[in-house]
């Protein structure tokens, strides 16, 4: 039976992407999932090897037939999403299709049938093997929404490929906030380990990510990055997660080996294991993985 | 920029945490006019925090969500039909709206012959101002569990008080949120990392910068060494570098503790006007 892990962070640049490629190297092997498919990060550390790429299609987005449009602005006016704007020298309106939600109002208002909806190319994913397993990755086009969908079909992907190749566990590397691609990563995940810093906005922040993955009857564990640069506000998260049953599962110190790691492509565990983090993130991974 | 619309300068990074609320709260703290800051991070606002202004009042955001009346509902499915996202479900007896799949596009409303849906207000977030000194201040909280981020973000903007320069605190990304932060904003300011992750998800954001119409310049958080080599790279992506920003492990512990930079050191107040004296004036900002 395949585990899921979600890795995610309220606040955005506490370690997660960092964090999750040493604990892929940890657990000997894992289906990855890179979840921020707005900015993509995990695959500059894993050196993925390309094996399938695929346009992900979704939605539809509306396309303006001129030759049709006789000017009059129902479209303009009905179109909930800013989609269309109307030119105020008399010519036809503009169709913003970041802003087109694919919705076909404009079809059913036009009184001469200029609108036709098309399928929307909303971005591209990939399946690709690294050393530590297949990893699944995504790139979204600029401007385009459907993130969720997009981070829903690279999970069913990863469930799908763990199942025929025997894989335990599937760790997914998740984005920032709680939105859709959040509640997305977070759906169907066994556990959760939420990556915080301290200080007053990521425990802020860190409070509506338990909150959300409470909603989705997801446990969580906590895991305090960078804790060094403010001893107190790594106490007060600690509490707070105690307080929500949220298992407390160690603490990283802040190491700037983990961006010279970055810098040259890898994880911290082999960028230099010397380093009293990389023993930290051993730390995690062992406390971690009889939940997962 | 007409007069009477408020010249909105969007900060944003691809990246999280690169630094955009420091900038966005220390521009805010050092302007050398009346501003607004608008905190546009709707799934986890925190510039509050920092700045600590007195908040004023708390106004819902509600989106229009369809329900099918029972009683007038004729079952012919054309709601059914209508509905591009699956949200309206077919059943035995009549069609309902699943509100999680709803856009609040109106299509069925619009489909349905015999009147049989009408649209009421559902709650999604909400907007609260305030200030702090002449610092108009307002943001926006998504509701937990909820999808509809940019309408809150769509919604806050249409509070920046006229006639002043605003600041929108972004989100981090560069899908719905941060395009919705930056539609119709006069100026781009990048806060960049310079690192991998974060130079590599610049791109990202500034590619949908450029497909909105909006020009951008960067400031450097967290540099070492004036603009370490990035001055081409940027240029590629038709940016300038306006500012950078070293990396110093106090304030880093001055951020962790929500005290804004110009105020745990005052010297820093020099490069958050040296900052505005850079931002191009064709953001708005008053002369």
């Amino acid at each position: 039976m395949t585990k899921e892990l979600v890795v995610l962070s309220g606040k955005g640049g506490t370690g997660k992407t960092s964090l999750t490629a040493c604990l892929a190297r940890l657990a000997g092997g894992a289906v990855l999932v890179d979840a921020d498919v707005d900015a993509s990060n995990l695959p500059l550390l894993l050196g993925p090897d390309p094996k399938h790429r695929e346009d992900f299609i979704s939605g539809e987005t509306a396309r303006l037939d001129l030759s049709r449009c006789e000017r009059c602005g129902v479209c303009a006016a009905a179109c909930r999403f800013g989609a269309l704007t109307e030119d105020p020298s008399g010519g036809p309106p503009r169709l913003d299709t970041t802003a087109c939600s694919g919705c076909g109002v404009c079809l059913r208002v036009c009184p001469r049938d200029a609108f036709t909806l098309v399928p929307r190319r909303a971005g591209q994913w990939h399946a690709s093997r690294t050393a530590f397993g297949p990893l699944l990755f995504a790139e979204l086009e600029p401007g385009q929404g459907h993130s969720g969908k997009l981070v829903s079909l690279l999970k069913e992907t990863a469930r799908g490929l763990a199942e025929k190749s025997g894989y335990e566990r599937i760790l997914v590397d998740g984005p920032p906030g709680v939105g859709c691609p959040v509640h997305a990563a977070l759906s169907g995940a066994d556990r959760l380990l939420l990556v915080a810093e301290p200080g007053v906005s990521s425990l802020h922040d860190a409070e509506r990510v338990l909150g959300l993955a409470d909603h989705f009857g997801v446990a969580a564990c906590l895991c305090v990055n960078k804790w060094d640069l403010d001893p107190e506000g790594a106490e007060k998260l600690e509490s707070m997660a105690r307080s929500q049953g949220v298992l407390v599962m160690g603490r990283i110190r802040y190491d700037p080996a983990f961006q010279d790691a970055i810098h040259h492509g890898r994880d911290l565990l082999v960028e230099d294991p010397t380093r009293p983090a990389a023993a930290e993130v051993t730390a995690l991974w062992n406390s971690l993985e009889p939940f997962v | 920029m007409t007069g009477k619309a408020p010249a909105m300068i969007a900060v944003v990074s691809g990246k999280g945490g690169t630094g955009k609320t420091t900038v966005s709260v220390n521009l805010a703290l050092t302007a050398p006019f009346p501003v607004a800051l608008l905190d546009c991070d709707v799934e986890e606002p925190n510039s509050s925090l920092t700045l600590r202004p007195e908040m004023e009042k708390t106004v819902p955001v509600t989106r229009p969500l369809p329900e099918i009346r029972m009683d007038r509902c004729t079952g012919c499915g054309a709601c059914v039909e209508a509905c591009r996202f699956n949200a309206v479900a077919r059943t035995p007896s009549a069609p309902f709206v699943v509100p999680e799949l709803c856009e609040s596009c109106g299509a069925c409303l619009r489909a349905c012959p015999a009147g049989a849906i009408e649209e009421s207000p559902q709650e999604v977030g909400t907007i609260s101002e305030g200030r702090r000194g002449t610092i108009h201040f307002a943001q926006g909280t998504l509701h937990l569990g909820h999808t509809q981020g940019p309408t809150v973000i769509r919604a806050l903007k249409r509070t920046a008080p006229p006639g002043h320069c605003t600041l929108l605190d972004g989100p981090p990304g560069a899908s719905c949120p941060a395009v919705a932060t930056l539609r119709g904003c006069a100026y781009a300011l990048f806060v960049v990392e310079p690192t991998r992750f974060g130079l590599h998800d610049l791109e990202v954001v500034s590619k949908a910068a450029r497909i909105l119409g909006v020009p951008g310049g960067i400031v450097l958080n967290r540099a070492r060494g004036g603009d370490g080599g990035l001055g081409p790279f940027a240029a590629s992506l038709g940016l300038e570098i306006l500012c950078s920003l070293p990396e110093e492990k106090r304030f880093a512990e001055a951020g962790l503790k929500g005290i804004p930079l110009v105020e745990a050191f005052p010297e820093t107040r020099s490069f958050f006007l040296r900052l505005w004296d850079r931002l191009p004036v064709r953001a708005g900002v008053p002369t």
